[in-house]
């Protein structure tokens, strides 16, 4: 990868190229000190993080939503995007529920901050309720269904294939036992759920190799990002040229 | 004579062919001048009838068969435009390919007026059809020429009362809501058995093991809002949590990463403090909102666990990648840990790193097993018959598919069964 090349002008005649590069490596390093333990470097760079990404935060939830999906159809139709005839009026709903979040900084009346909470939890319990029927339920109970003795076109058993059925439905009802929580773990039950917590061990390896194997691709690109783009600025400032390092 | 006869009739053959060719040729000028760029015609709008939500409308039209290739241009593709009645009309959709001759205009609102215009997109010779990647509807190739058709309309995208297609979703719902029901009726009655589960019997001990500490607990109740159901969960057992703290005084600290969970769960644990009879010990300063950027909160968690060192941390909710670097930390620290979640991505992580986890359902059942609310106790009982008639019926169908191999007369029966649990 090569070394930045663009010309050294900006602040303190750096580029400001290299100015992120640097920021970015040394907020990396201050994020990896705290595998030594927590320490003063770290926690500046802690608290930068935080108070940028909640400020960013409240500056995009500002613009793109207060602004443009509630401010400006309402009171600036003709700025809207898409523009508007007329103003929508029955953003004032949703406006007004969440203006009662700020009744909680009037004791009094804060009783008020719960409507738009129990609004919003009842829509999305609604709203939920279809879809997890759908997927979770029918959607799963349609891919178990599949026969334990399957044969091809040509009447030939698939002996393979059988199995992987077999072991789906076994996995899938000793599972279901293992969370039924009506009957204690013993004899018959016991023994299914057993089973079932052995299909889902079996489950969470494989998820947590799979997941290893992410996060180190992860941390080569860090290792990566430190060693080709920010060492090589060192290079260049110690009189090396580009691509030095 | 003989001479002059064939000359008149030669110029009047002349003059002929000068006027067909004149005549012919303003006819061709004519139809160069006025069709050059072909638009489509015969637009046919009608709801979607596979969309019962009434936001999609159907659009046909047709192209004149000559049209593909004008004057070194060649027809691409087409753009459509839409609008509500009497507005402006702007392009919505566009269509790759001069062949197709369909398309579907989505996000409209049901029962609203619509009007509807086609152009064809007529693109240089040789050049390729290209959109912009943030605004498809707009045509970034060169050159690009449209032939724009006459708007029809008005047509409404019509939605539907009933979706018949999802009779399956209706059924099981009713089904599941009777079983609660009845396990509401008889939970009210008599005593209901639930089985132990580790975790929860842990989280008395971990309250335990905190106030004799003389330190904090920590609870953090996932990073996903307040609609989903693992933290409307979480925000259950934080009631229980928060009474046992309230009542052994132990402060309790919540970092947030939404602020709409920071608001209900202030409610809960102001609400736990007064059932303990210490309305006096809340400290709302200690439910806090921290940022809604993932590893920013995560970040913040982990000084919080190495500057305040909770006794106890309670992990709960749905959590994505920071799940290993919070319970890693928290078990640097030496703090107890008791994780639940349903992100079966993130169990693995919890189930190495913390001391209990409550793994999927058994997070939903924990604010039954806490409280022995007869509502909850009802739903728990209820979820558990649901999952009896849910193995039952797997069995039954892997039973029919398999005898269904053997027997042709049973296929039927299975394609029935299995149409029925189509989406």
């Amino acid at each position: 990868m090569p070394g930045p090349t663009g010309p050294i002008t900006g602040i303190l005649g750096l580029s400001t190229e290299i100015i992120g590069i640097w920021v970015a490596a040394l907020l990396t390093l201050a994020i990896y000190s705290f595998l030594y333990g927590d320490n003063p470097v770290y926690k500046v760079a802690e608290h930068i993080f935080v108070g940028i990404s909640a400020a960013y935060g409240a500056a995009l939830t500002y613009h793109l939503v207060i602004i443009r999906r509630l401010f400006d159809p309402l009171f600036r139709p003709d700025l809207a995007q898409p523009p508007l005839d007329a103003p929508k009026i029955s953003l004032i709903i949703p406006g007004l529920l969440g203006l009662l979040i700020f009744s909680r900084f009037i004791p009094r009346y804060d009783w008020l901050s719960r409507w738009p909470i129990a609004f919003i939890m009842g829509l999305y319990a609604g709203l939920s309720i279809p879809r997890v029927i759908q997927t979770n339920i029918l959607k799963q109970m349609q891919a178990t269904i599949a026969p334990v003795l399957p044969v091809d076109a040509g009447g030939q058993y698939l002996l393979f294939s059988g199995f992987e059925n077999l072991l789906l439905i076994v996995g899938v009802v000793c599972t279901l036992a293992y969370f039924y929580f009506s009957l204690p773990h013993r004899g018959v039950m016991g023994g299914l759920s057993r089973v079932g917590i052995w299909f889902l061990m079996i489950g969470f390896g494989a998820g947590f190799g799979n997941t290893v194997m992410a996060r180190i691709s992860l941390l080569i690109g860090r290792i990566q990002f430190l060693l080709y783009e920010w060492l090589p600025t060192i290079g260049i400032h110690l009189g090396a040229g580009p691509g030095a390092g | 004579m003989t001479s002059r006869l064939p000359l008149k009739t030669i110029r009047c053959l002349l003059l002929a062919a000068a006027a067909w060719c004149l005549l012919v040729g303003s006819a061709q000028a004519q139809q160069m001048a006025g069709d050059e760029f072909s638009a489509p015609v015969q637009l046919r709008v009608q709801d979607d009838e596979e969309d019962k939500s009434g936001t999609r409308l159907v659009v046909e039209w047709e192209m004149r068969q000559d049209a593909e290739r004008v004057a070194g241009f060649v027809l691409q593709g087409y753009r459509v435009y839409a609008a509500e009645l009497g507005e402006e009309l702007v392009p919505v959709e566009v269509v790759d390919g001069a062949q197709r001759t369909k398309a579907v205009v989505r996000d409209l609102w049901p029962g609203t007026d619509y009007d509807i215009q086609i152009s064809a997109v007529y693109l240089p010779a040789g050049e390729k059809w290209a959109t912009d990647l943030k605004d498809p509807t707009r045509i970034t190739a060169g050159g690009a020429v449209e032939a724009l058709s006459a708007a029809v309309g008005p047509y409404q995208p019509v939605a539907a009362w009933y979706d018949v297609a999802e009779t399956n979703v209706l059924a099981v719902a009713l089904v599941y809501s009777m079983i609660v029901l009845l396990c509401f009726h008889f939970a009210s009655r008599r005593d209901m058995y639930i089985r132990p589960i580790p975790g929860l019997q842990a989280v008395n001990d971990a309250i335990g093991r905190a106030t004799e500490m003389g330190r904090p607990m920590l609870f953090v109740s996932g990073l996903s809002g307040i609609s989903d159901i693992a933290t409307i969960a979480a925000m259950l057992i934080l009631g229980h949590i928060a009474r046992r703290a309230a009542a052994y005084e132990t402060p309790i600290i919540v970092p947030c990463q939404d602020p709409l969970v920071m608001t209900a769960e202030r409610e809960i644990v102001h609400q736990a403090y007064i059932e303990a009879g210490k309305p006096d010990a809340y400290e709302p300063q200690n439910i806090y909102y921290i940022t809604d950027s993932q590893f920013g909160y995560t970040s913040a968690v982990d000084g919080i666990m190495v500057r305040e060192k909770p006794a106890a941390n309670f992990f709960m909710g749905y959590f994505y990648a920071e799940a290993l670097i919070l319970a890693e930390t928290g078990n640097m620290t030496g703090a107890i840990q008791i994780a639940g979640t349903d992100a079966d991505t993130q169990l693995p992580f919890f189930i190495t790193a913390c001391d209990y986890t409550l793994m999927g359902e058994e997070l939903y059942a924990a604010s039954a097993y806490l409280s022995r609310s007869p509502l909850l106790m009802a739903q728990l009982k209820g979820q558990d018959y649901g999952k009896v008639l849910l193995a039952a019926g797997l069995l039954v169908g892997v039973t029919l598919a398999t005898l269904a191999v053997f027997t042709p007369k049973l296929q039927p029966w299975l394609e029935k069964l299995l149409t029925w649990l189509q989406i």
